[in-house]
């Protein structure tokens, strides 16, 4: 049940961050207003992407302990998520917040582009650890 | 219904909607409309003031904290099961 769960939020993820891909590139060059509410909805789809996320984090992480053979290498295999997909995944999160408080700071399109890059930056990493559409 | 119910039609809505603005031209500015319609569900996107950059700042911080919360959840479960006998 909890691999399932995981695996939907996972997929919420993934999906409201296909969003961000849509959003971006279609909103350059447009009016203040439509880049405001471009702003506005990649926040709101980051921010509904990081809720789901921190919930497939905690399942994730309770499954690689139970799937080990014993608790070290439980301990080890949490370690080593914590440490690299997960701190990855961090980052990204983090870039693409500050790529969306810099497009609403100067109004210019290389800004937009820079939402956009850092979305799929984020997608390509949770693909990459094996959130799956 | 069950919620991959729910998401597999969201997941295809938006791959067909992602193909539509690669198109551009006036399939683009259809896929614009339709964005206009997902901004008004999302509730008070439409209205209200313009972003505040401090608090999108703010959610960077916010991150490292969410992450430093799922490790105490994670800790404490795996304390709560107990240590696994070694085989």
């Amino acid at each position: 049940m909890t691999r399932v769960l995981g695996w939907i939020t996972g997929v919420l993820a993934v999906a409201m961050i296909s969003l961000l891909m849509i959003v971006v590139p279609v909103s350059a060059g447009c009016t203040a207003s439509t880049r405001q509410t471009t702003l506005k909805t990649t926040l709101a789809a980051a921010d509904a992407a990081e809720k789901a996320w921190h919930t497939y984090d905690v399942d994730h992480q309770v499954q690689l302990h139970k799937d080990a053979s014993d608790d070290a290498s439980g301990v080890k295999a949490v370690q080593e998520f914590r440490a690299g997909e997960r701190a990855d995944v961090e980052k990204m999160f983090k870039t693409l917040y500050a790529a969306i408080a810099a497009a609403n700071v100067a109004n210019k399109d290389p800004n937009l582009t820079g939402v956009e890059a850092a979305g799929k930056l984020l997608m390509d990493e949770l693909v990459k650890i094996g959130v799956k559409l | 219904m069950t919620l991959l119910d729910i998401v597999e039609p969201l997941i295809k809505g938006l791959q067909s909607l992602q193909s539509i603005t690669q198109l551009g031209g006036p399939d683009a500015a259809i896929a614009l409309a339709l964005l206009d319609d997902i901004a008004l569900a999302i509730p008070g996107l439409k209205t209200g003031a313009p972003l505040d950059t401090v608090a999108i700042l703010a959610r960077i911080d916010a991150v490292t904290a969410a992450d430093k919360a799922d490790d105490a959840k994670v800790d404490a479960e795996i304390a709560a099961e107990g240590s696994k006998p070694v085989v």
